[in-house]
């Protein structure tokens, strides 16, 4: 589903935020990725997503390498992901609904099915009871959710979640990391960055360490360390 | 691709700003007004030319001693000539009853005893621009029997040339304004797009297409170019409303009278007109700035 050969990515300031990154990611699997802050993880996320390209090496997601993506086909490859940004949250003048339904606007979903997909997807979120709510009105961790929620209202085969659960409290974020689970469960790629040890211990999914730009050890799933 | 939420969007960026959005509706209607001033003057100069030319005539006084049968020949010539479209032959007696009409120049006639007034030929010409006219009086004036020919061309000529100079005052003044007015509502959508950078870049970061983006911004410029061509055509009719309401209680002009005819059919397409170029102010001016600030 995801591969990256000897990626290298370099910021315009001449920082190697990624240095020789090798990585192979299968159909279905969960993969966390950690590492101390500024290892790059986020750009790890930005380069599958394409924000940006590499400065050197190959992405490739699904069968697309993502640098030979023409700059009009770049909306629709990103309607194939779903991502919870770590640093773009939710729109705070817009509904809890109209946050979610933004994503399906945007793909030009009749109205119909808009209101029908996002009150799905809320209420697996547990959360429509709050759907004409503004987000100031929500917990961090009901927030958390709603972000969840816009990444995979549209069922995108493949999530990326950067930090989701932020700087949520150890049982709010097992409740997004939960649901995380719940669609890696129902065939969903699922890649999610934290800090968090204790969710790594937790969830026992396959991860990747990273430190300095570069992959340090990576451990199978299951295993308990 | 337009859907009911680009158009909400739209909605949301006019009904938000209120500021912003009166800075730029009075920036286009400012504009749009130069524009339709600039559009009534250059009918006013095409009725007022026209009012002027229909009064250009050529006229050649004859020799008091030419025999009727030379002024026939005359006459026939100057018919003749394809240049000619009517004429008219005043002799001595019918210019010293014109000339009558008035009871101070009937004393000043009868003072001097005999008729000092010469016959005349009056003469319309088809084309009646100044070189032509001046052309047609210097031929006549060859002419045996031809004392002297003066014609009123001149008149219509500084005249016109006045009201072009008017023009190209209107013409600076519009293209001024308009830069002006496209500037403001190019820097006002550089502001909505930054206060709305955040969302700009989620919509983005989740598969919006560029022009998915940039819709509600071109929809909010044709709306306020739209919505200026209306509040410009307003202004002028009440300004136009006030001027002759003034002008016939202080001066007794009826300005109303210098109207043309159907001016219901001219005040609907002036008002669609200004509303047109108004929409097509707004909607250059947000492809400006939506094209520098959401550049892949
Ligand atoms: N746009 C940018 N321009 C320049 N440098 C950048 C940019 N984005 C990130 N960096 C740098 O690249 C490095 C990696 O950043 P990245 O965001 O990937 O780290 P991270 O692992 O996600 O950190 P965190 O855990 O704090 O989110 C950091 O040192 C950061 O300063
Ligand atoms: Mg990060």
């Amino acid at each position: 589903m995801i591969r990256f050969h000897n990626v290298h990515m370099t910021y315009a300031d001449e920082f190697k935020a990624l240095k020789d990154v090798n990585l192979k990611i299968a159909q279905g699997e969960f993969v966390m990725v950690t590492g101390p802050s500024g290892a790059g993880k986020s750009t790890l996320i930005k380069l599958i997503f394409r924000e940006f390209l590499p400065t050197q090496g190959q992405v490739i997601v699904g069968e697309q390498n993502v640098a030979k993506l023409k700059p009009r086909q770049v909306p629709y490859f990103r309607r194939k992901i779903g991502v919870v940004f770590q640093e773009f949250n939710l729109l705070y003048d817009l509904t809890v609904f109209e946050n979610v339904a933004l994503v399906l606007h945007v793909m030009h979903y009749p109205s119909r099915m808009i209101t029908k997909d996002v009150n799905r997807v809320l209420d697996k979120v547990g959360l429509s009871h709050k759907r004409q709510q503004k987000p100031w009105h929500l917990s961090g961790g009901e927030r958390q959710r709603v972000v969840l929620a816009r990444a995979i209202v549209h069922d995108p085969p493949l999530l990326l979640a950067d930090e989701p659960t932020g700087n949520l409290d150890f049982s709010t974020g097992w409740e997004v990391m939960r649901l995380l689970r719940q669609m890696s469960e129902a065939g969903t790629t699922v890649i999610c960055t934290t800090h968090n040890l204790n969710f790594i211990q937790k969830m026992r999914k396959r991860t990747i360490f990273l430190d300095k730009g570069m992959i340090r050890a990576e451990r199978d799933g299951l295993k308990v360390c | 691709m337009l859907s009911n939420f680009l158009f909400q969007e739209a909605l949301r960026l006019l009904l938000n700003r209120k500021r912003l959005n009166l800075i730029s509706l009075g920036a286009i209607s400012m504009s749009l007004m130069a524009l339709g001033l600039l559009l009534v003057l250059q009918f006013g100069v095409f009725k007022l030319v026209d009012f002027v030319e229909e009064k250009v005539e050529v006229v050649a006084f004859l020799n008091d001693q030419m025999a009727d049968a030379d002024v026939q020949a005359l006459l026939a010539k100057i018919r003749a000539s394809s240049q000619v479209v009517g004429l008219e032959y005043h002799t001595k007696e019918a210019a010293l009853q014109e000339f009558s009409g008035d009871p101070a120049l009937k004393r000043f006639v009868d003072a001097l005893g005999a008729n000092p007034l010469p016959a005349s030929v009056r003469i319309q010409l088809r084309e009646k621009t100044a070189d032509n006219v001046a052309y047609f009086a210097t031929w006549l004036n060859e002419q045996p029997g031809v004392e002297e020919s003066t014609y009123g061309g001149g008149d219509a000529d500084r005249l016109l040339k006045f009201l072009q100079l008017v023009r190209l005052g209107g013409i600076i003044l519009t293209a001024t304004l308009t830069v002006a007015a496209i500037f403001i509502i190019a820097n006002i959508i550089s502001l909505m797009v930054f206060a709305r950078r955040e969302e700009i870049t989620i919509t983005r970061m989740i598969g919006a297409t560029k022009w998915f983006v940039r819709g509600p911004f071109l929809i909010w410029g044709l709306v306020q170019g739209a919505l200026g061509g209306v509040t410009a055509a307003g202004l002028m009719f009440g300004i136009w409303k006030l001027l002759s309401y003034y002008a016939w209680r202080d001066v007794s002009v009826d300005l109303e009278a210098l109207l043309p005819p159907a001016v219901e059919s001219w005040t609907l397409f002036g008002v669609l007109g200004l509303m047109a170029a108004g929409s097509m102010m707004g909607l250059f001016s947000s492809l400006l700035a939506v094209g520098r600030q959401l550049r892949e």
